[in-house]
């Protein structure tokens, strides 16, 4: 879902009970990140001997305007130096709340 | 012959001047009094003759049967003449005048002037090496051109050498890297870049990437007129003048293995390696980049060993100025420059002594801060090639 803190998108994702919260525009056109879909994407490092890899499974947030792929947990785009602003979220009694 | 007053009689003609010193540096005086300048492009004779007496065996057979052979076009029985010129033969009626071949007394006359600090050779004679079929006799006249270089070009102020390795053979290729990288004055890895195929990119050619990356050797890609080959990027098929195919030829070319590198992945694997475009212009650079930048949105996934997107890998590469496009406006370099983020990649370079050599002044004439025109006259060479000021 977005939700709107004074001037600023911020798109939240439940996950198994699991929160989290990222800027809600995408940086290439503004596309609202809350309506992408999440699931997994290819990874090729020296982690993986090069060898090309599914992974990340429900952690990458595909941006539904031209599918750039940002890892939930870090707000980092995959393949791009680039980083989404990511926002602590605490759950109290029930509340989900956005630590600013 | 009948005496009807309208045949003409054939004479052989002399080349109607010498190119070689066709700038009169000396008129520069003041104005580049304290610059740095680096020659990135500089081409000295190199034709196969020299080659001879370092190769063995039945390739040095076979070059004493090419070296009698008779191609006409310039003296030295010339590979480049034989692929790239044969169709367009003489259709410059000698305008400009074909470009003579620089002797080592030639490079030393014009460093001798003291305004150009460094010149860095690069093989002529060899650029059609991608075309070659046979990997063994392309990587052998590669062997033989690199050492004739290293044994004639050694220990001269101010000149640098960048070897050549044929593609089509990376294991040689590595191995040419391995016996030249020691040397003070090897500067960099050239591989010329047209008529290979597959593209440079391809997982086959890394021995040549891994080798330059252990030596912390630049790789410079320099161009050719790209003709007779069947495949992408051109065809002579496709062209009716000479003029139209050196047009595209380069700069087609340097996109081609450009996009083929970035897309590998290459400059992940090996982070530490430099690579410059030679011959091919500059006003291509901005469309590949951003070019591949919107493409890259939609294939991420093809390309998945990428940390970054296309044009943030590009924008490091260096590249010659050399053949610098007719800019109508003299602020107009400038403002490509800053389309392609090349303040620090862009390398003057002049092709001298060819035909479509660039002078300083073609630079000079163009607008623009003095900090940016000494990286782009010297600083940023110096920096790519390793090499201390002179200055
Ligand atoms: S708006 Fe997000 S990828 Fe284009």
């Amino acid at each position: 879902m977005e939700v709107k803190v004074g001037s600023v998108q911020i798109a939240v994702f439940n996950v198994d009970g699991d929160f989290f919260a990222l800027f809600g525009r995408c940086p290439h056109q503004s596309a609202p990140l809350s309506r992408g879909r999440l699931q997994g994407t290819v990874i090729c490092n020296a982690d993986t001997c090069w060898e090309t890899q599914w992974a990340h499974e429900g952690e990458v947030l595909v941006c539904p305007g031209h599918g750039m792929e940002y890892n939930i947990r870090s707000g980092k785009a995959f393949g791009y130096d680039l980083k989404l602003r990511t926002y602590e979220v605490a759950v109290e009694d029930g509340q989900v709340m956005l630590v600013m | 012959m009948a005496d009807d007053g309208q045949s003409v009689i054939v004479q052989r003609v002399e080349p109607s001047s010498n190119p070689v010193q066709d700038e009169d540096l000396d008129q520069y005086g003041d104005e580049l009094a304290g610059l740095t300048i680096v020659d990135v492009d500089v081409h000295v004779d190199d034709t196969l003759m020299f080659m001879l007496d370092y190769m063995e065996g039945h390739f040095r057979k076979r070059m004493e049967t090419v070296l009698q052979a008779d191609f006409k076009g310039e003296p030295g029985n010339s590979l480049r003449n034989m692929i790239a010129h044969i169709a367009w033969l003489g259709s410059s009626y000698d305008k400009p005048p074909r470009a003579k071949l620089a002797t080592k007394e030639d490079l030393l006359a014009r460093m001798q002037k003291g305004i150009i600090d460094y010149s860095i050779l690069f093989p002529s004679e060899l650029l059609p090496i991608g075309y070659l079929p046979e990997p063994e006799w392309a990587a052998a006249l590669a062997t033989a051109y690199n050492q004739y270089m290293v044994d004639a070009y050694r220990n001269l102020d101010g000149v640098k050498i960048a070897i050549v390795v044929a593609p089509q053979h990376p294991e040689r290729a590595a191995q040419e890297i391995e016996s030249h990288a020691a040397h003070s004055d090897v500067v960099s890895v050239c591989i010329p870049d047209v008529g290979v195929n597959p593209p440079i990119g391809d997982e086959k050619y890394w021995p040549i990437f891994a080798a330059a990356a252990r030596h912390d050797l630049p790789i410079s890609f320099h161009g050719i007129e790209a003709l007779i080959h069947d495949n992408y990027p051109l065809r002579v098929a496709h062209f009716h003048t000479l003029m139209q195919v050196n047009s595209m030829g380069f700069p087609f070319t340097s996109m081609l293995q450009i996009m083929s590198v970035v897309c590998a992945g290459i400059p992940v694997r090996f982070p530490n390696l430099k690579f410059a475009i030679l011959e091919a212009g500059l006003t291509w650079m901005p469309f590949i980049m951003y070019r591949l930048d919107a493409a890259y949105l939609r294939y991420r996934t093809e390309l998945p060993a990428l940390e970054k997107k296309p044009s943030d890998y590009i924008r490091d590469w260096y590249i010659g100025t050399h053949e610098l496009e007719a800019l109508p406006r003299r602020g107009d370099l400038v403002k490509l420059i800053e389309l392609y983020q090349g303040q620090d990649t862009t390398m003057w370079a002049s092709d001298w002594p060819h035909l479509e050599r660039d002078l300083i002044a073609g630079f000079m004439r163009y607008e623009m801060e003095d900090a940016l025109r000494r990286k782009i006259l010297g600083e940023n060479a110096l920096r790519f090639f390793g090499l201390k000021p002179r200055k």
